[in-house]
């Protein structure tokens, strides 16, 4: 048994061996290349950064960096007969097509994402700002350094804007949506409709309102590029941001009737157009995380043109949609804001100043349909558009102080305020970009709130995505502008201010739905296909 | 801190077995016996293991190079009888009667190859070199001789057709692309998550088979599942494709042999998408296009496609911009074995253009240096290395997806030089095609970024195995192993400041880009083993017991100049400070495992193989770092008890396995993604994640039959419990969480798989022999705990399939256009609706609103369930079967072998045709010689079918296909021939050969070719704007010397 005895130690020798060189490798790996989450809500500079870029990530979700697709701003704009493209892109030609199609919400349809992707960035933004105000409730003070000033006020009031913001274009955009913030337990919420989110918005900004009252802190702007927000901008952001969100949630124009405009006026007097007025505007770094997409394609010729319906507002002798391949005469609007001249020897009229140049050659494939045709293109923020070499690199405004401006004057029009006033604020831009006749106090309700509505499609064109939408679905069906009902443009295709068949919010997208095991279902559509309700 | 324990007394228990095996061992030395073994050719055979089985594993020896041996018996044993057996792997053992004299005696031995396929020794999967007839479990094996006639392109691509149950698919044809690998079904759901573990010369290798030249390949053997690859544990659900290169052992004693292979040949397409030759637009009386004041072309008012193009315009794109493109393999062997030394070392070179004009394609260099030395008699080293460099400009844009060069190839204007489109004179490959082509501009001209970019994508890779081996007793072995695989990748992409910009419908000056991205993987695998065996009676028992541990190190950085200042510059300091953006990831994988193999053999008989492993991951989440795998396998060759008529061999198998799949490294943490500095939620952690686990038990049956006749015949049963989903969650109610890795699949599959081989003639002059291999799967989602998804490949959002409980994997989803009036009536919305008073069926067989035959208005019309549902299925993947045929003939001095293989049913969705709907580019709309009443207006197809690209019923096709896969005709030099040559010295061969690779295929598929799928994986046959697979047709001159 010696030969035993010889293996029997040879094989524990290696044995042993082995067993000290097994307990040495740590399985317990950590991944360095993203931030553990549980340890970046513990520190108060990584809070800071989580409350200061979900102002980046509302941002995306609204203008479309997120993927760099102009979702939902370009869909949203065609189905308002706003903008046209006849490019399968972003669901501009899907939602455009004349009858209208119901909108795809499909997990499987590329064009699912004119939802999907607005809804998932904006419940990023959303659940970032939650987790920041929640650090703070635990006593996490965000600031840059373990030594540095406490940002705890300016960086709370930010996140309660923020949360405005999200719920707020959920509100907007969607029928229904969850109201989640710091104090929602995870996995408890329910889909609520779009009335009860966009009063959860204002709750939010009601919010930021006061913790900004009277206040002297700044937010960094190292989150906030082309602006700086101080106590003072915050405030008066979350008010125009308050009323925007009053105006813009009704889908008709009955729920629109029933808007409480008095409380509409009282945020807006508080607005960023008055005292000192500024834009709400971001300065682009060329797309790498700071870039209005929807400017980036809404200005581009050989991909955007304005739609012919915004022609004819311009222009009252142009048909509101192309009949044939041949375009009809040259508009002449009297707006200054169109370009005017002949067209020069490649076919361009580019007059310095105005917002809508002119192109005689149309991009488009005839057998897309000749009513996306337009000659005409939006160039006011040219300089941010891929039509340049660096593009998304200046500096564009997504909410004008003019809009603020334009909602005093429907108020004040809505609630039988100061019809002069109200006249003076449209003309601000009416006569003082366009040239146009100015309105007076003795003007019709009619002219008055056509001339918003105007100065709506024309002046806040390509602004903030959405707006033309949340326009179209509410303004006025009696309303008429140079004789044009503008308010009922689509008669002859059986609609009334949209088309006949346009979705008037979207769905929940389906693959949140599919997830939340809740039946797919969409809005929209004219015969001959599947028509479903339009809201 | 991990405590192994339990691995460690795996190990233990397994040395414990084998240190047992030497209670039967001591004895004492008396009577010598020696002798000598030789080959046919009387050349000495070195390592033959010389034994008298019923004295015990103590008794024996082992042959030296020479081929000569010497062993003891104990004189207890003189005026026994005995029998006297010598062995070695790839050679038939011998054995024979002996008497032992008290005198020392002498016995010579001559032994033969194996040759036919069934004695192919197996060495995978196993506890030692086990002989094929021996086998309790499948394994897949492609020797030499079904090397030779074609040499592979790659290691993945020589298993095509040869391996039943084994499926290769060339997901892109791109030269240097490597082709997906699966072995029976799908383990998995995610896209591209089939590919079996890759073992290159014991080296776990984890970066591919792109930098492994064909040529170098001596065998490669497959372990097809849990059954059979327990022995990997965590890594081998998919099954294991082992590959061994060549070594110099089989060199003439002290001889250095020489081969060089040199292949010439050229790559082009075989069948080509049809394109559209007709048009729908207005002509003048002098044959142009009325041109309308838009710049557009105006329409017919009927929108036939049926117009002739004015004399001498119309241009077939693909057949005039893709060319035929060279390729070139230099290949150069030298082996030696003298001693104790085996030395083998090639050298390769190889080019392969592709068909893509303005690119170089892809070039590769080899080099393989293999040693076998021996230390004494007891010991022995190796080392086998793989140098591989390459360089490919087969740049991302001419690879795939949207936006890629066959995108806009396929639909380029048919009536544009895109060389110079706007006429002689201008930018040559401009980006703006002339405005009044048909159909637009947008897609953009497909060679402006080959001729612009450039591109490289630069590959080094390095595989080395280093092996000790120790044999302290015969009965004993100790190995040690220590396998590397490390790759350095560098991609550069570079568009440079000022080229033509495309984005604009007027020609700009573009601000050039910069990409460098580095890549920098690191893995090793070391191991250490003890074998031990016994012969006791007629039980022979090996046990291996093994430790193993696995590290990877991963090192990725990616930069991007999105702008540059400077041009000319392929320098990052040349790009705008503003939009340069570098990330990084860093990854370390660890994994700890051990297991034992026990193999017994009762006289050759019955067999039994008991397989325990256990495994330690730093993949596996916190909560659940351990995983044990097991593999039970037993065999009867009953032919070995009953002699039945005709039967030369008859065996029936079956066995029981687990094996695993581990997560990808990111999938276990809770983190945030960070992006230029800003945060945003990513996944929730997962700390409970476990190794997926399959079961499969598989039986089988051998038969040699007819002395001509080999058949095996599998049936193999599998389910993959915990398989990983990225299982979304609602967002909004995750505070922003948007998904979690979950164990949230059971995955079923059920393989059937056969193979015969046929000697059918076999004579000297003559030969043919063919052999059949044919495999019929289906798998199905037995259980998904999450809700039903769309899913597709990554490029294009073409997510067409739908995954819910109980579902079939491969199943197309999506709208089915109607093809009866009666079934609309299955949609809640019809209720009450005449629909026979207001829709027809039109000649296609598609329900369309009635009055709209033949108008610009006429649509099909999407089926709706009476739930309201257009989303049912509309096609499925899985073919009823798959099958190779290989066939060697050989007459006098020429070889014809041809390897046919295809499948029948399994449907495709054709992406690329719907896209071609959209731009009227497809020859499916050609109106042209249809009786009037039949004509369709372009608008039926371009917004009818091509539905914004949502998945339809128009779109799937059927997928079965015959491929001609491999052909070479080739003639050996004879020896008269051969002695005209003497030169070239002793041993000299040559060979002229004409080789085809993919040269015909059948198919009814419409495509470039119907072996698609996306993303390497077989359960997407998507097929959308892939470059497509080539045909190449070379010849290769062969000379050994």
């Amino acid at each position: 048994m010696n030969l035993r005895n010889r293996i029997g130690a040879l094989a524990g020798g290696i044995g042993v061996l082995m067993l000290a060189g097994a307990c040495n490798p740590d399985l317990n790996v950590t991944n360095p290349n993203q931030p553990d989450v549980a340890r970046a809500l513990a520190s108060g500079s990584d809070v800071r950064s989580l409350i200061g870029s979900s102002y980046n990530t509302m941002f995306q979700a609204m203008q479309g960096l997120t993927d760099n697709e102009p979702l939902p701003g370009l869909a949203t704009a065609v189905m308002a007969d706003n903008m046209t493209m006849a490019y399968g892109n972003f669901g501009a030609r899907f939602n455009g097509q004349e009858p209208r199609l119901a909108y795809n919400n499909s997990s499987a349809a590329g064009d699912g994402r004119v939802a999907s992707t607005p809804y998932n960035t904006l419940y990023g933004a959303l659940g970032a700002a939650n987790d920041g105000l929640s650090a703070i409730k635990r006593g996490i003070k965000p600031a840059t350094g373990k030594t540095a000033a406490d940002e705890t006020p300016q960086m709370q009031a930010f996140a309660y804007l923020i949360q405005g913001m999200a719920l707020g274009f959920e509100g907007l955009v969607f029928d229904k949506g969850f109201v989640v913030d710091e104090d929602t337990p995870v996995g408890t919420a329910v889909l609520q409709p779009y009335t009860a989110v966009s009063a959860a918005a204002l709750t939010k900004y009601d919010k930021a309102i006061a913790a900004a009252a009277g206040k002297s802190w700044t937010v960094a702007t190292e989150f906030t590029p082309g602006m700086t927000f101080t106590a003072d901008v915050v405030g008066r952001t979350a008010n125009t941001m308050a009323a925007r969100q009053l105006a813009y949630t009704p889908r008709t124009a009955a729920e629109n009737a029933a808007v409480n405009w008095g409380k509409v006026l009282q945020y807006a007097e508080k607005g960023i157009s008055t005292g000192s007025p500024f834009d709400l505007q971001i300065k682009g770094d060329g797309g790498n995380t700071w870039g209005d997409t929807f400017k980036a394609f809404a200005d581009l010729e050989s991909w955007v043109r304005t739609d012919q319906r915004v022609v004819q507002l311009a222009d009252p002798t142009q048909p509101v949609v192309y009949t044939s391949v041949t375009p009809p005469p040259q508009a002449v609007p009297a707006d200054r804001r169109w370009a005017r001249g002949t067209p020069d020897a490649d076919g361009f009229i580019k007059t310095p100043g105005a917002d809508f140049w002119f192109y005689k050659d149309i991009p488009y494939d005839p057998a897309r349909g000749v009513y996306f045709f337009s000659q005409w293109y939006h160039a006011r923020y040219i300089t941010h558009s891929y039509e340049v070499d660096d593009y998304m690199l200046t500096t564009v405004p997504y909410v004008l102080a003019a809009e603020n401006d334009l909602l005093i004057a429907e108020a004040l029009i809505r609630t039988n305020g100061d019809k002069a006033r109200a006249a003076s604020l449209i003309n601000k831009t009416r006569v003082g970009r366009g040239n146009l006749t100015p309105l007076t106090g003795g003007s019709s309700t009619n002219d008055l709130l056509a001339a918003i509505f105007y100065e709506r499609d024309i002046e806040l064109f390509a602004t903030g995505a959405g707006q033309a939408w949340f326009d179209r679905r509410r303004i006025d069906t009696s309303l008429t502008y140079n004789g044009l009902p503008i308010g009922n443009t689509w008669g002859f295709r059986g609609g009334n201010s949209l088309q006949k068949g346009t979705p008037r919010h979207l769905p929940v997208p389906a693959r949140e739905l599919e997830t939340l095991g809740i039946p797919v279902y969409t809005y929209g559509g004219a015969s001959p296909n599947p028509v479903f309700p339009d809201m | 801190m991990i405590s192994f324990n339990r691995v460690g007394r795996l190990f233990a228990a397994g040395l414990a077995l084998i240190a047992s095996s030497a209670i039967a061992s001591s004895a004492q030395a008396q009577t010598v016996i020696t002798g000598r073994v030789t080959d046919a050719a009387g050349n000495g055979v070195p390592g033959v293991n010389i034994v008298i089985p019923t004295l015990g594993p103590g008794v024996g020896g082992n042959t030296k190079v020479d081929g000569t041996y010497t062993m003891t018996v104990p004189s207890s044993s003189v005026g026994q009888n005995f029998v006297i057996t010598a062995r070695r792997i790839g050679f038939a053992p011998v054995s024979r009667n002996i008497t032992i004299g008290a005198a020392a005696a002498t016995q010579n031995f001559q032994l033969s190859q194996e040759a036919s396929k069934i004695d192919d020794v197996i060495v995978t999967g196993v506890a030692e070199a086990t002989s094929a007839k021996n086998l309790t479990i499948s394994v897949g094996h492609v020797g030499a001789a079904q090397l030779k006639d074609v040499p592979a392109i790659s290691p993945a691509s020589a298993l095509a057709g040869k391996v039943a149950g084994v499926r290769v698919s060339f997901t892109q044809g791109q030269p240097g692309s490597t082709p997906a690998i699966r072995v029976r079904t799908s383990t998995n759901l995610g896209v591209g998550t089939q590919s079996p573990l890759i073992i290159i010369d014991g080296v776990i290798a984890q970066n591919g088979l792109a930098d492994i030249n064909g040529n170098d390949i001596e065998t490669i053997e497959v372990l097809k599942g849990a059954a059979s690859s327990s022995t990997y544990g965590s890594s081998a659900a998919a099954g294991v494709v082992s590959i061994t290169t060549k070594r110099g052992k089989d060199s003439p004693e002290g001889k250095v042999s020489f081969l060089t292979r040199n292949e010439f040949g050229t790559a082009s397409v075989e069948h080509y998408v049809p394109l559209l030759e007709h048009h729908p637009y207005q002509l003048n009386p002098d044959g142009s296009f009325v041109i309308s004041g838009s710049g557009t072309r105006v329409l017919k008012a009927d929108h036939y496609i049926d117009a002739n193009f004015p004399a001498g315009t119309y241009r077939d794109q693909l057949k005039e911009n893709l060319i035929d493109g060279r390729t070139v393999t230099n290949y150069a062997q030298i082996a030696l074995r003298r001693d104790n030394t085996n030395f083998s070392t090639s050298f390769s070179r190889d080019t392969d253009r592709g068909i893509l004009p303005l690119l170089r394609g892809f070039r590769r260099q080899n080099a393989r240096l293999n040693l076998d030395q021996g230390l004494g008699s007891k010991a022995d080293f190796s080392a086998a290395l793989t140098y591989g460099i390459s360089n490919n400009d087969q740049t991302p844009t001419s690879r795939a997806g949207s936006g890629s060069t066959f995108f806009s190839l396929l639909q380029a204007p048919p009536d544009v030089d895109l060389t110079y489109p706007n006429g002689p004179g201008t930018t040559k490959y401009s980006p703006v095609l002339p405005k009044a082509a048909a159909g637009g501009t947008a897609r953009g001209n497909p060679l402006l970024d080959l001729a612009q970019r450039s591109y490289n994508d630069r590959r080094e890779r390095i595989v080395a195995a280093f092996s000790a081996r120790y044999r302290p007793f015969g009965w004993l072995t100790f190995d040690g192993n220590y396998g590397t695989d490390r790759l350095n990748q560098r991609e550069t992409n570079f568009l440079d400041r000022g080229l033509v910009g495309s984005n604009t419908s007027t020609e700009n000056e573009t601000p050039g880009s910069l990409n460098l991205n580095t890549n920098n993987n690191q893995a090793s695998n070391s191991l250490i083993s003890a074998l031990g065996n016994f012969t006791l009676g007629q039980l022979h028992s090996a046990t291996r017991a093994t430790y193993q541990y696995e590290e990877e190190r991963n090192n990725n950085f990616n930069t991007l100049a999105s702008t540059l200042k400077v041009a000319s510059v392929p320098d990052l300091q040349a790009g705008d400070p503003t939009t340069l953006n570098a990330n990084s990831t860093i990854q370390t994988i660890r994994t700890i495992n051990g297991n034992v193999v026990q193999n017994l053999n009762y006289g050759d008989r019955y067999l039994v193989q008991l397989v325990g492993r256990r495994d330690a991951s730093s993949l596996f989440g916190s909560a659940n770092r351990r995983a044990n795998y097991y593999g039970l396998s037993g065999a009867w060759r009953i032919s070995e008890d009953f002699k039945i008529p005709g039967f030369q061999e008859l065996k029936i198998r079956a066995a029981k396995g687990t094996a695993g799949l581990r997560p990808n490294f990111e999938y276990q943490y809770e983190t945030y993604s960070v992006f230029a500095g800003t945060l945003s939620k990513n996944t929730v952690g997962n700390k409970n994640l476990e190794p997926a686990l399959q079961t499969e038990t598989e039986v089988g049956l051998n038969a040699t039959f007819l002395n001509r006749f080999d058949l095996e015949y599998v049936k193999s049963d599998r389910h993959t419990e915990g398989a990983f989903l990225l299982v979304p969650l609602s967002l909004a109610q995750a505070g922003g969480f948007t998904a979690q890795y979950q164990n949230a699949a059971r995955i079923g599959g059920r393989t059937f798989e056969g193979s015969l081989n046929a000697r059918v003639i076999e004579r000297q002059n003559l030969s043919y022999n063919f052999t059949l291999t044919a495999e019929r799967s289906r798998q199905k989602i037995d259980q998904l705990n999450r809700a039903a998804f769309r899913v597709g490949s990554t490029s294009q959002n073409q997510n067409v399939f739908y995954y819910r409980n109980g579902e079939q994997l491969g199943v197309i989803y999506g709208q089915r256009w109607a093809r009866s009036i009666a079934e609309l009536g299955d949609n809640p919305l019809n209720a009450g609706v005449d629909l026979n008073a207001k829709y027809e069926v039109n000649d296609d067989g598609y329900v369309v609103l009635k009055g709209t035959r033949g108008k610009t208005t006429e649509r099909p019309i999407a089926y709706v369930d009476s739930k309201g549902n257009n989303n049912v299925k509309i096609g499925d993947v899985n073919p009823d079967y798959t099958f190779g045929l290989a066939n060697t003939l050989r007459f006098a001095g020429f070889t014809v072998y041809g390897l046919l293989d295809g499948t029948r049913g399994g449907q495709i969705y054709n992406f690329t045709r719907q896209w071609m709907y959209q731009d009227r580019r497809h020859a499916f709309l050609d109106q042209t010689g249809k009786p009037a009443e039949n004509k369709k207006a372009l608008d039926y197809y371009s917004i009818g079918f091509y539905n914004a690209l949502e998945p339809n019923s128009e779109f799937v096709e059927d997928g079965s296909y015959v491929k001609l896969r491999e052909l070479s005709l080739s003639y050996n030099f004879g020896q008269s021939l051969l002695n005209s040559m003497r030169f070239l010295g002793v041993g000299r061969s040559v060979k002229v050969a004409l080789i085809g690779r993919n040269l015909k295929t059948w198919t009814n598929y419409s495509g470039f070719d119907p072996e698609s799928s996306s993303n390497g994986d077989f359960n997407f046959r998507i097929d959308g704007f892939r470059y497509p697979s080539f045909r190449q047709l070379t010849g290769q001159i062969e000379i050994g010397f």
